[in-house]
C-alpha cells in the first residue's frame, strides 16, 4: 500500500491505449481512444466520442444477452476512456498453445465460442477482429469471455457475419497449427445456436473460397 | 458509518508521449455509509427534506432495496463527481446527481423517486460523501431516521431482486432470472451508459 | 524497352511514352493530355466524351512520339485501357490502338486501369509493398498486395470520392475548369467554419451517398441564411471526405503490416488529402508516395 496508485500501459494500438489501473477495492482497465491529428479538431471530438459510446454499448449489450464481456464500470466521453472489469484468466490462446487441451475440453472449447459469436451476431454485433487473443476464460466460472470490441460494427448482413468467422478462420489457423479440425467445431456450434446459423455458414464457405475480401481487378 | 474509498479517475497521457505507467495523480474523497432497516417515518422524512429543513444533513438518502452491493454506490458517487468536474451534472446537487446516476432512466423525477425515499421504503441508506462526519452530524442522521440500524453486510438481505430485475430491464436473462453477480453487471454497465446517446 | 499507352476510360484523354532500360530505370519521355470540360453545373456524357476523344486521339499520339524524340518503328508494343471506365469513350481509345498496332505492326497489350495507376504509381515513386488508396471518378479503393494478387480490403460501398466532388460542385455550380475537384480545393483554403457532414465508415469500408444527399438538402438552406458560405461547405467536405480516407488506409496498414501509402488516381492530387495522410504515415513512422496526375 505504500506505492502511489499508478495505471500501467498494457496495450498500445493504432487507435486505442489500454492501462490496467487500481479501483477502489480492485482493478480495473481502462481504454483510451486517442485524437488522431490529421482530423479537423470539431469531427475527431465528435467521432472518438461516438465511438467510445458505441463500444461500450456493445459490451453492455452483449452481457445483457448473456454472453460473457468484461462489466462495463464508467464512461468519460470527454476524454475517450472507458472503464472496465479487468478479467482475470488465461486467453484462449495461451489456453491452446498449453497443448495440453484433451479432446473433452476441446469439445466444450468450441461449443462455447460457437455459441457465444452466434449470440454476438444475432444482436447483430460484427466483432471486427476475432483472435484467440481477444477471448478469456473466466477465473472460476471458467467462461468465455469476448473482449476489445474497438473495431466492433452494427450490421445485420449474412457476409459481415462470415467474414467476421473468417477473420477467426485466419487467426485461428496462423497461430495454432493443426487446428482446421478445431474451428469446424465451432462452426458446428454456431451453426445450431442460432436461426441464421446455417445461411452464414454458407456464406462463410464463399467467403473462404474467395479470401477476405474480393480480388481486385478479375 | 463505514467508510469506503472511490476509484482515483484517470488522466491520459498526451497522446504523442506515450508512457509505460501514468500515476493517478487526484485521489476521489471516500464516501460513509449508513444503513437502517424497519424504518417507519420515510413520510415524515420525505416531507422534511421537501420543506427545506436545516437539520436534516447534506447527504443522499437511498432506498436501499434497489441496491445490490456498495460497489453499484460506489459507481454512482464516482460518475457524479466526473460530471461534476465535467461541469456536466443534470441535477443541482452532487447528492441529486448520485440519487440520478443510480437510475437507468433519464427522467429526473422519476429517478430521485425510485432511488431515493419514498413511502413506501422501508430500509434506508444514507449516503455522505467527503472526510468523516462529526458526531454532530451522525447523530442528526440517527435522530431523522426511525429504524434499526444495521451494518452494511445486510444490505443483500434488503434487496428487492425482481423490482431491480424489473428496472434495469433485466428479468428476461437467458434463464429467466439471473444470478446476482449478472444482474449487478447489468446494473452498473446501464448506469455507465445513461446519458450517452 | 518503349512502350506507348493510350488511356481514356473518362474525360480524359492521355498518351504516354515511357522507356525501360536493362537496368530497371523507367524514363517517362512523354505524356500529353487533353481533357473535356463540360459547362458549369453539368456532367460529362458518354457519347460526347467519346466523340471528344475521337477528335484528339491522333493529334496526341502525334505530339507523344514528337515529343519523345521517337519514329513508330522504336515503338515496342502499344498499351491500351481495357477498362474499368464509360464504353463509349473507353471503345473509341480502343479502337486507336488496335489501328496503331495493325499499322506500325507492334503487340497490343490490354491494361486494367486501376493496376495501370498502381503500377506507374510504384513506378514513379519507388515504393515497395504500399497499401494503396486509389481515388479518382470512378474509383475509391483501399488496395494492398497479399498472397500473389492485389486485394481490396476497403471500398466505397456507394459513389466513388471523385463522384463526390463533382456532384457537389455541380450543387455549388462550381466551374468544371480546370478541374471540379481542383476548384473545390482552391475554395476550401478560404474556408473557416467546420460543419458536421455524415461520418460513414464501416470496418474498412467508406459510403459517401449519405453526405451528397445532406449537402443537396442543406445547401442551399445554409448558404441563403448566411449560415455558411460555399468556401466553408468545401471546407468542411474535404475535411471529412479526407478523413474518412485516411482512417480505412490506416486499417488496412496495420491489417497487412505495411508502413507505406501510396496514393493514386485523380483525387490524389489534391495538397489537402496528401497532407493528412502523411500526418497519419508520419506518426506510424512510415512513407507516403502520391503522384500528381493532373
Amino acid at each position: 500500500m505504500s506505492l502511489p496508485p499508478e495505471a500501467v500501459l498494457i496495450k498500445q494500438g493504432a487507435e486505442a491505449r489500454v492501462y490496467k489501473i487500481p479501483f477502489g477495492a480492485t482493478t480495473a482497465i481502462v481504454k483510451e481512444r486517442f485524437r488522431k491529428t490529421y482530423r479537423h479538431p470539431v469531427l475527431d471530438e465528435k467521432l472518438t466520442a461516438r465511438r467510445v459510446i458505441h463500444e461500450a454499448r456493445a459490451l453492455h449489450r452483449l452481457r445483457k444477452a448473456g454472453v460473457d464481456t468484461p462489466t462495463l464500470y464508467l464512461l468519460d466521453a470527454a476524454k475517450s476512456l472507458i472503464y472496465m472489469e479487468c478479467v482475470e484468466g488465461p486467453t484462449v490462446r495461451d489456453y491452446i498453445n498449453a497443448g495440453t487441451l484433451t479432446s473433452d475440453q476441446e469439445t466444450t472449447l468450441a461449443e462455447s465460442i460457437g455459441k457465444s459469436l452466434a449470440t454476438m451476431h444475432e444482436l447483430d454485433i460484427i466483432h471486427g477482429d476475432l483472435t484467440t487473443s481477444n477471448m478469456l476464460l473466466r477465473e472460476g466460472s471458467n467462461a468465455l469471455t469476448l473482449i476489445d470490441f474497438g473495431l466492433s460494427t452494427v450490421s445485420s448482413m449474412i457476409e459481415d457475419k462470415a467474414v467476421d468467422l473468417y477473420v477467426l478462420e485466419r487467426a485461428l489457423i496462423s497461430t495454432h497449427p493443426n487446428s482446421e479440425p478445431l474451428f469446424q467445431l465451432i462452426l458446428d456450434s454456431y451453426a445450431k445456436h442460432w436461426k441464421d446459423g446455417k445461411a452464414v455458414q454458407r456464406k462463410h464457405d464463399e467467403v473462404r473460397r474467395r479470401g477476405r475480401k474480393r480480388t481486385a481487378f478479375g | 458509518m463505514t467508510m469506503y474509498s472511490l476509484p482515483a479517475l484517470f488522466n491520459p497521457p498526451p497522446a504523442d508521449s506515450p508512457v509505460a505507467k501514468v500515476p493517478l495523480s487526484n485521489p476521489s474523497p471516500p464516501i460513509h455509509l449508513s444503513l437502517f432497516r424497519n424504518v417507519t417515518n420515510t413520510s415524515e422524512i420525505r416531507k422534511r427534506i421537501i420543506s427545506g429543513d436545516k437539520t436534516v444533513p447534506e447527504c443522499a438518502l437511498i432506498n436501499a432495496a434497489t441496491i445490490l452491493e456498495v460497489f453499484q454506490i460506489q459507481m454512482a458517487c464516482t460518475k457524479a463527481l466526473l460530471l461534476q468536474q465535467q461541469n456536466a451534472m443534470r441535477t443541482r446537487s452532487l447528492y441529486s446527481e448520485i440519487l440520478f446516476n443510480l437510475s437507468p432512466s433519464s427522467n429526473i423525477n422519476d429517478s430521485l423517486k425510485q432511488f431515493g425515499v419514498s413511502d413506501s421504503s422501508t430500509s434506508l441508506l444514507v449516503v455522505m460523501l467527503g472526510p468523516e462526519p462529526s458526531n454532530e452530524v451522525k447523530s442528526r442522521v440517527s435522530s431523522l431516521i426511525a429504524g434499526e440500524q444495521v451494518g452494511l453486510e445486510v444490505l443483500p438481505t434488503l434487496t428487492d431482486l425482481p423490482l431491480v430485475s424489473k428496472i434495469y430491464k433485466a428479468a428476461n436473462g437467458p434463464k429467466g432470472s439471473l444470478e446476482r453477480g449478472q444482474l449487478l453487471a447489468i446494473v452498473v454497465g446501464a448506469m455507465a451508459l445513461k446519458g450517452h446517446t | 524497352m518503349i512502350a506507348i499507352g493510350l488511356e481514356g476510360s473518362a474525360n480524359k484523354i492521355g498518351v504516354g511514352i515511357i522507356k525501360h532500360d536493362e537496368d530497371g530505370t523507367v524514363t517517362v519521355l512523354a505524356n500529353p493530355r487533353k481533357t473535356y470540360i463540360t459547362p458549369p453545373g453539368q456532367g460529362f456524357l458518354p457519347r460526347d466524351t467519346a466523340a471528344h476523344h475521337r477528335e484528339h486521339a491522333v493529334g496526341l499520339v502525334r505530339a507523344a512520339l514528337k515529343e519523345a524524340g521517337i519514329k513508330p518503328r522504336d515503338v515496342d508494343c502499344i498499351c491500351f485501357t481495357k477498362g474499368p471506365g464509360m464504353g463509349a469513350p473507353l471503345v473509341s481509345v480502343a479502337i486507336v490502338a488496335r489501328s496503331l498496332s495493325l499499322l506500325w505492326n507492334k503487340p497490343i497489350i490490354a491494361v486494367n486501369h486501376c493496376i495501370g495507376h498502381i503500377e506507374m504509381g510504384r513506378m514513379i515513386t519507388g515504393a515497395q509493398n504500399p497499401v494503396i488508396l486509389y481515388v479518382s471518378g470512378g474509383n475509391t479503393q483501399v488496395i494492398a498486395y497479399a498472397e500473389r494478387r492485389y486485394r481490396i480490403f476497403g471500398e466505397t460501398i456507394d459513389i466513388a470520392v471523385g463522384n463526390c466532388l463533382d456532384r457537389f460542385a455541380r450543387i455549388l455550380n462550381l466551374p468544371n475548369d480546370p478541374s471540379p475537384g481542383y476548384n473545390i480545393e482552391q475554395g476550401a483554403k478560404k474556408g473557416k467554419n467546420f460543419i458536421e457532414l455524415p461520418y460513414t465508415v464501416k470496418g474498412m469500408d467508406v459510403s459517401f451517398s449519405g453526405i451528397l444527399s445532406f449537402i443537396e438538402t442543406m445547401a442551399h438552406q445554409k448558404l441563403s441564411s448566411g449560415e455558411c458560405t460555399p468556401e466553408d461547405l468545401c471546407f468542411s467536405l474535404q475535411e471529412t471526405l479526407f478523413a474518412m480516407l485516411v482512417e480505412i488506409t490506416e486499417r488496412a496498414m496495420a491489417h497487412v503490416g505495411s508502413s507505406e501509402v501510396l496514393i493514386v488516381g485523380g483525387v490524389g492530387c489534391n495538397e489537402r488529402l496528401q497532407e493528412m495522410m502523411g500526418q497519419m504515415v508520419a506518426q506510424r513512422g512510415g512513407h507516403l508516395f502520391a503522384t500528381d496526375e493532373r
